[in-house]
């Protein structure tokens, strides 16, 4: 949190802290020079953070205002008072493959292919390598065969998440885990289907103009709130009352 | 004559905090903290509006890890401790500044409220704060509302309607046995809703719930009056947008009120400003220094020195911001009213804990708009959620949009790099529970204790707060040790329930460490027919 608690602690600890800060450092480094560099970079980050966040996200990071490590526990085992290690596992030994929804414009996957299923396609000489395929659909529940649109995004067979840009608003997306051998492509997984709203009104202007008067008085400029296809119309931002 | 209706809304939430395996643990410090700054003085200003014969409606939420710490007895008792350590502080404190007047006063002030902390907290509500919100919701000023069991961001569970039965039923459920009655309204965490939730709130008996305003003016048909009438769900459930406009002047550090040279500044503490040597028993052991909550110093404007804090410019500077506040009110409903031909319901949610803890004048903010509010005799009146949705029942019907109120509008604060990795384990944690009252549909003794905690283990690994804390970078390794705690103790539980190897002596551990919800039944995580439930989303839009 300030230089005091940074000079306490060892240089491995400030080397692992300069790291998870993507502080560049010269392995000479002196303790001092390490803990300067960490702060600046802490404080860069929080600054930046600090930018991005509303209001209500702010006052709720003040509730959290006291902390062990205010972010520098790079030591603090993940341990009970008796010892236990809380350790969980990292993968789950199956093959699936999960789509959240992020915003309008982005969703997030993640994945796992299973043991079982890995060692049989890279046992194989004509495996080529594994892509996602992001189907857009027409209805929450059509099939992929029936998809408006795909694109593929190649990943490598470490990777196990992916945070997918979308690029159409008010439709459905749903995503498949695809291994090609030899050329032949094979479906291993596929994600539930996401519904993506709009992220903007979805009613033309000057349709109702009260309505749309009200609606200057909402606060629409001040939700802070991303809005896609600049779709915001003119009429109602002429409207806001200064 | 009402030229609007008002509805002022708190949130009050912590997540569960309680370590009994640990003499002194410094993150229980978050309620500590919130009963001494936010629910005993905020208690306060409603008995002096009481005392006053002022009347005065508002909604407040009270999630049930708050509810639950609040009735925790060893927490309470730990709560005393710290108050007799902040009372042992402010009686060093005034001997230390007895020749420095401006802070010799503070150090008054914070010894005299301490003093009514303790006396309120011990003696008032026999050391369960959560009596005085009962007092005032019995007598029809509150309407207490509920939140998800663990605080859940619910968008990113959507894909299991177990889960969020889970959460909604747990909560209404401890509701019932805390204040006596089932809620009618519901915080839906972070205002972070899903098209479709509102299906498993009505099977909970819930009325309605608060948006942010695009789910409601984003939705796919237009809102007549904006976010300034309750809209229905098709389900018949309602809803209420939250007015950004409003909000912002009590939200904003910068341009809102708090943000005033003369209110006290949040980050100045003794913790921070006098030496380990004094302070030391004070701070965290190691020495590591913490606030305190002796803050000496006003907001002061830019410049590096700050100004000592004086109460009496601060309560003045609290007078013309309440009154500034009502008055833009005012204007807002005349210009709505005449606008829509009728009037304006302007619903204004906070974090309660923004009223004390990081404001601290906040409490005696609302209790001055209260008061002025009261003094417009009528013009402005303050509601309910309830006392609304009862005089004028939603007109239109809409589909509100995704949304939640934090940054840019959706999950981003939920899911990003920091703390995407949570959820390939919390899904884990819910589909093996599901699998769990499958195998084990009907237990009870030893299996059922298991079970039972099984499911307690999933609901609170699921909390908002740990990926919310991962992000803000504040306290990280304490919110990724709650994550693969609450997974590790789950997953344990599921492997011996397979294996038959069952450690009753570390089972009773976990459960008097992990002790909320004591009543809960695993088979509320019954397996639902998830194809309906997501057909049931999908065909909206």
């Amino acid at each position: 949190m300030n230089a005091e608690q940074l000079n306490q602690l060892s240089i491995e600890n400030l080397r692992r802290l300069a790291d998870r800060y993507d502080v560049d450092y010269a392995e000479d480094s002196e303790s001092y020079e390490l803990a300067e560099m960490v702060l600046e970079a802490v404080d860069e980050a929080r600054a930046e953070r600090e930018r991005n966040n509303n209001h209500a996200i702010s006052v709720q990071e003040k509730k959290y205002e006291i902390g062990r490590d205010n972010g520098f526990a790079p030591t603090e085992e993940i341990t009970d008072s008796d010892g236990e290690s809380f350790s969980i596992e990292q993968l789950y030994a199956e093959t699936r493959l999960v789509l959240l929804l992020r915003d309008p414009a982005w969703a997030y996957a993640y994945w796992e292919i299973s043991p079982a299923d890995l060692e049989r396609l890279t046992a194989q000489p004509g495996f080529e390598g594994l892509f996602l395929r992001v189907y857009e659909l027409q209805t929450g529940i059509a099939s992929s065969r029936e998809a408006v649109g795909s694109f593929e995004i190649p990943v490598q067979i470490d990777d196990a998440s992916w945070y997918i840009n979308l690029p159409n608003q008010g439709t459905y997306y749903r995503i498949s885990l695809i291994a090609v051998v030899n050329g032949v492509v094979e479906t291993l997984t596929q994600s539930d289907t996401v519904v993506v709203p709009l992220g903007a009104r979805a009613i033309e202007e000057g349709a109702d103009p009260t309505s749309d008067t009200v609606l200057s008085q909402s606060g629409l400029l001040t939700m802070q709130v991303d809005t896609y296809e600049g779709r915001v119309p003119q009429r109602i931002l002429s409207l806001i009352d200064e | 004559m009402s030229i609007g209706k008002l509805m002022l809304v708190l949130h009050a939430h912590l997540p569960y905090v309680r370590h009994p395996e640990y003499e002194h643990f410094l993150e229980e410090s978050w309620l500590f903290e919130a009963i001494s700054e936010t629910y005993l003085p905020l208690l306060r200003a409603m008995d002096n509006l009481e005392t006053d014969s002022i009347p005065f409606r508002l909604c407040i939420s009270i999630s049930p890890t708050v509810s639950a710490m609040l009735r925790d007895e060893l927490l309470q008792q730990r709560y005393l401790r710290h108050v007799d350590t902040c009372l042992e502080l402010a009686e060093k404190e005034l001997d230390r500044t007895s020749s420095q007047p401006e802070f010799h006063n503070l150090a008054r002030m914070y010894y005299e409220l301490y003093s009514s902390n303790r006396l309120d907290f011990e003696e008032k509500y026999e050391r369960n704060v959560l009596k005085g919100f009962d007092y005032h919701a019995k007598r029809g000023r509150l309407e207490l509302i509920t939140t998800s069991a663990t605080h859940a961001f619910l968008p990113l569970y959507q894909s299991y309607p177990e889960a969020i039965v889970s959460q909604i039923h747990t909560a209404v459920d401890q509701h019932v046995e805390v204040f006596g009655k089932a809620p009618k309204g519901f915080w839906i965490p972070e205002c972070g809703y899903y098209p479709g939730l509102e299906h498993h709130l009505r099977d909970a008996g819930i009325g309605y719930f608060f948006t942010a305003a695009h789910a409601v003016i984003f939705a796919h048909d237009k809102p007549h009056f904006g976010v300034y009438k309750p809209v229905s769900c098709p389900n018949g459930v309602a809803v209420f947008g939250r007015d950004a406009a409003s909000a912002n002047s009590v939200w904003s550090s910068e341009e809102g009120y708090p943000g005033d040279p003369n209110y006290r500044d949040f980050y100045r503490d003794i913790g921070y400003d006098l030496p380990l040597d004094y302070i030391g028993p004070y701070i965290h052991e190691n020495e590591i220094r913490i606030p305190t909550g002796f803050k000496y110093h006003a907001i002061s404007g830019k410049q590096p020195d700050k100004w000592p804090y004086d109460p009496a410019a601060a309560r003045e500077t609290v007078a013309a911001h309440a009154e500034n506040f009502v008055y833009k009110q005012r204007r807002l409903m005349g210009k709505l009213g005449q606008l829509m031909g009728s009037t304006p319901v302007v619903t204004s949610p906070y974090d309660a804990e923004l009223f004390g803890h990081w404001w601290f004048e906040g409490p005696m903010w609302l209790e001055s708009v209260i008061r002025k509010i009261h003094a417009t005799e009528g013009e402005i009146e303050l509601v309910t959620p309830s006392q609304v949705l009862k005089e004028e029942p939603p007109q239109q019907t809409i589909q509100p949009a995704f949304s939640s109120w934090g940054n840019k509008g959706y999950s981003e604060v939920w899911l990003d790099h920091t703390n995407d990795w949570v959820y390939r384990h919390t899904h884990k944690a819910i589909e093996r529970m599901i699998d769990l009252v499958d195998r084990y549909p009907d237990e009870s003794s030893l299996r059922g204790r298991m079970l039972n905690h099984a499911a307690r283990e999933v609901l609170l690994c699921m909390s908002s707060d740990w990926p919310f804390i991962m992000r803000a970078g504040t306290n990280v390794s304490y919110a990724v040790r709650r994550v693969k705690e609450h997974v590790h103790n789950f997953t344990r539980i599921y492997d011996s329930l397979s294996s038959g190897d069952i450690s009753t002596e570390w089972l009773t551990k976990i459960e008097k460490r992990n002790n909320i919800f004591p009543n809960l039944d695993y088979r509320v995580f019954r397996r639902r027919s998830s194809e309906i439930e997501q057909s049931k989303i999908l065909k909206m839009r």
